[in-house]
């Protein structure tokens, strides 16, 4: 049966819930531009109703709980598209280096090589004179000079990726140490059966930074703690962040990537470090071999030819010295050089085969290799094999733009749909703002009606 | 069904997305507009680019072979002057080997002949050791050794018969030198012969000026052919720089449809990208008062 005193208890409660809401309402709007808040809605639910013989009765409301709009699903695919999109961002980025790099008006091999070339035709036109010597040697220190620029800038840019690396294995370090401390501090609070939301968001965050870093794997234990893998290997489980670390490697002291003892490099594909070792250890080598290789023929053609002329001194040198430095393919482009004993003399260019000073047998030949295809197969003359390398990282620029214009294109309506279920709306917030201040005052009044009923009942049998 | 969700952040992230899509058709469009080309990047249009490139290798070897040409037809023009001017001793000798056969010849006149023929020798000697840039025309591929050196009253050929190639273009490969074996060695031998004619002048040697006035002959009309040769040459040097020269005309029309920006098309496309980022950006400040905060008492 009810009392009007219990009256008082339902006004009370309806009080406390509708003060509740309200306040969940005013922490929404104040988070509406807090990054990864997921927006708190607060469950409202009928009490217990009494039972009595003119059938159950309710007793008001009780605030059950204030939850999280969370969907773990949109969650996951966010994370994963914010690796790929990390990784393409990255990818990029060091591309566009490379590509203005080898742009023609930077490089300057394609026209260098022409010139080399040039110079031995051009030395075919008076072979005695000393002034075509000179230009043959300036032309080709000036290709062995655009050769070690290119190489460099490859290197250059190889560098920094790996710096990077570094930086960005120390980013992770901090990001799973933090996680691990809010896995603790979760566990801790939902211990009383609370859920933590607001750590929650936090540790959220944290692991969506940590995926814009590296392809992570992740899940959520039973004891609201997450555990965090990358490759199969654990890096947070609970309270304890495993350490990534690098081992420097042969040839070129670029750290491979650690975790305890295992070597996860090659495991590592997506988020920042993912596009940071891709270019490192795979896209950057592609090229410098490309340029290598080309280095390495025009070197080994030029001397093979030069070998087989007679210089111009007296007697000719026997046997003809080379007119560049020998080199093998790797590292040809960086170690390009002419022969000093060749710069210091011009009579030791060879460009007859007779040994008479007007002879230009020899630089005919050496001229004409411009017009060979030498390179791949016999299909391609050094013109076309630069031009070919500068295809290829004009293409793969490309692609990685279309494919980060893609992948970003995903992650903008990914995180669309994530806001639209977990971002605060201030409409929505207003309304709710509305609504429970009008319950808020009814309660309140509803209060009054009672206080004057007993009010009523005191006085009427007090008289 | 429920309606899409609409938060704040959805909005401003989807302005900032179309805003800065729409910036960056404006920097492209003024990055053509300012640099007059469409590709200013390998990646801008990998085929393209790398297509530009090989024709500029291409340009350079051709721009390179005319500028060898230019040298080479100097040095035919010379070659061919200095025929000419072998041609016209020849002619002298054969003159002056006329007027010993004339008859009337006294012993005086027959030495003034061979007087005025010893300097007929001498210029042809001249001639003979021409030098182009300081390279003989005539001592095949000694180019640095005196051919014709007069020595004891007889000129010896001190340099070789080897031809000089030079290529003109790709494909096209000329002999670029007349050799002592081509014009002087003979038989008839042009030094010897004018030597033996002197000695028939002085002796009064009737028959053996007659058979030297003939070799003169030979000699001229060898000499002919050379100086017909090298006129060929220089006919083909300008006809293939000719060719080089067009071949460059069509590489840069190829070169500039490959990469160069339509700027009719290109100031269009920045037009409309400003006036998309102007209207844009007016619009977002309208939406953003649109909140139903704003209409709460």
């Amino acid at each position: 049966m009810q009392s009007l005193f219990g009256n008082l208890e339902v006004g009370r409660k309806s009080l406390l819930a509708q003060q509740l809401a309200l306040q969940v309402a005013s922490n929404n709007i104040a988070n509406v531009n807090t990054p990864g808040y997921t927006r708190q809605r607060t469950v409202l639910q009928e009490s217990l109703p009494l039972q009595t013989q003119a059938g159950s009765i309710g007793t008001g409301v009780d605030a059950k709980s204030v939850q999280s709009a969370r969907d773990q699903f949109l969650e996951l695919r966010l994370t994963r598209t914010i690796q790929n999109s990390s990784r393409d961002e990255t990818v990029s980025g060091y591309l566009n280096q490379v590509d203005s790099a080898f742009e023609s008006s930077q490089s300057g091999v394609q026209e260098a090589l022409s010139s080399f070339f040039n110079s031995f035709s051009m030395l075919s036109g008076d072979a005695s004179s000393a002034t075509m010597r000179y230009s043959v040697i300036s032309a080709a220190e000036s290709l062995a000079a655009r050769f070690r620029g290119s190489a460099q800038q490859l290197t250059t840019i190889r560098e920094n990726a790996d710096a990077a690396v570094t930086g960005v294995v120390g980013e992770i370090n901090g990001l799973t140490s933090r996680i691990a401390k809010l896995n603790q501090q979760i566990e801790e609070a939902e211990i009383g059966g609370n859920v933590a939301n607001g750590l929650r968001d936090e540790r959220g965050v944290a692991i969506n930074e940590l995926a814009s870093l590296v392809n992570i794997h992740y899940y959520e234990d039973e004891d609201g703690t997450v555990s965090v893998s990358v490759a199969g290997r654990g890096l947070v489980t609970a309270g304890h962040a495993e350490s990534m670390w690098l081992q420097p490697a042969a040839p070129y002291g670029f750290g491979q990537v650690m975790i305890g003892q295992a070597d996860v490099t090659a495991a590592i594909n997506e988020g920042k470090l993912g596009g940071l070792l891709h270019i490192r250890d795979q896209v950057i080598p592609a090229y410098q071999t490309d340029l290598d290789t080309l280095a390495q023929s025009v070197i080994n053609q030029v001397n093979t030819l030069h070998q087989g002329g007679t210089d111009l001194q007296v007697p000719p040198t026997s046997p003809t010295l080379d007119f560049f430095s020998p080199a093998s393919v790797p590292g040809a482009a960086a170690a390009f050089s002419v022969n000093p004993a060749v710069a210091a003399d011009t009579r030791n260019i060879a460009a007859g085969q007779s040994g008479a000073a007007g002879d230009n047998a020899n630089a005919l030949a050496i001229a004409d290799l411009a017009n060979q295809r030498v390179l791949s197969g016999g299909t391609r003359t050094f013109a076309e094999a630069f031009a070919a390398l500068q295809s290829r990282i004009g293409v793969d620029g490309r692609a990685a733009k279309v494919q980060l214009e893609t992948t970003n294109a995903i992650r903008t309506q990914l995180q669309n749909s994530r806001d639209s279920v977990s971002g605060v709306s201030l409409d929505e917030e207003a309304i709710d703002l509305i609504r429970f201040q009008r319950a808020y005052q009814a309660s309140a009044r509803f209060i009054s009606v009672i206080d004057q009923l007993t009010e009523d009942v005191i006085l009427t049998i007090g008289a | 069904m429920m309606d899409t969700r609409i938060t704040p952040s959805i909005r401003e992230r989807n302005f900032l997305e179309n805003i800065n899509a729409t910036k960056a058709r404006l920097n492209k469009a003024q990055e053509e507009i300012s640099s007059g080309k469409r590709v200013n990047r390998l990646s801008d249009d990998p085929f393209a680019a790398s297509q530009a490139s090989r024709i500029a290798s291409v340009m350079s070897a051709n721009d390179q072979f005319i500028a060898g040409n230019e040298l080479l037809r100097s040095k035919l023009e010379l070659t061919d002057v200095t025929l000419q001017s072998l041609i016209q001793s020849s002619d002298s000798a054969k003159v002056l080997a006329a007027q010993a056969l004339s008859g009337t010849t006294t012993p005086e006149s027959r030495a003034a002949l061979a007087t005025a023929l010893d300097g007929v020798r001498s210029a042809a000697l001249s001639s003979a050791n021409m030098q182009f840039n300081g390279a003989y025309l005539f001592s095949g591929t000694l180019t640095t050794t005196e051919p014709f050196v007069d020595s004891g009253g007889a000129v010896t050929f001190q340099g070789n018969n080897d031809p000089l190639f030079l290529r003109l273009d790709r494909s096209t490969v000329v002999k670029s030198n007349v050799t002592d074996q081509d014009l002087f060695a003979g038989p008839p031998a042009l030094f010897s012969t004018l030597d033996a004619l002197k000695t028939a002048i002085q002796n009064n040697d009737t028959a053996a000026i007659r058979s030297n006035l003939s070799d003169l002959e030979t000699i001229s009309s060898r000499i002919n052919t050379e100086a017909a040769k090298v006129g060929n040459n220089i006919r083909s040097v300008d006809q293939i720089n000719a060719l080089l020269r067009d071949h460059n005309i069509a590489l840069t029309t190829e070169s500039s449809r490959l990469t160069d920006a339509d700027l009719v098309k290109s100031i269009s496309s920045l037009n409309l990208a400003s006036q998309a980022v102007n209207v844009g950006l007016q619009a977002q400040g309208q939406i953003q008062q649109l909140s139903l905060i704003d209409f709460l008492k």
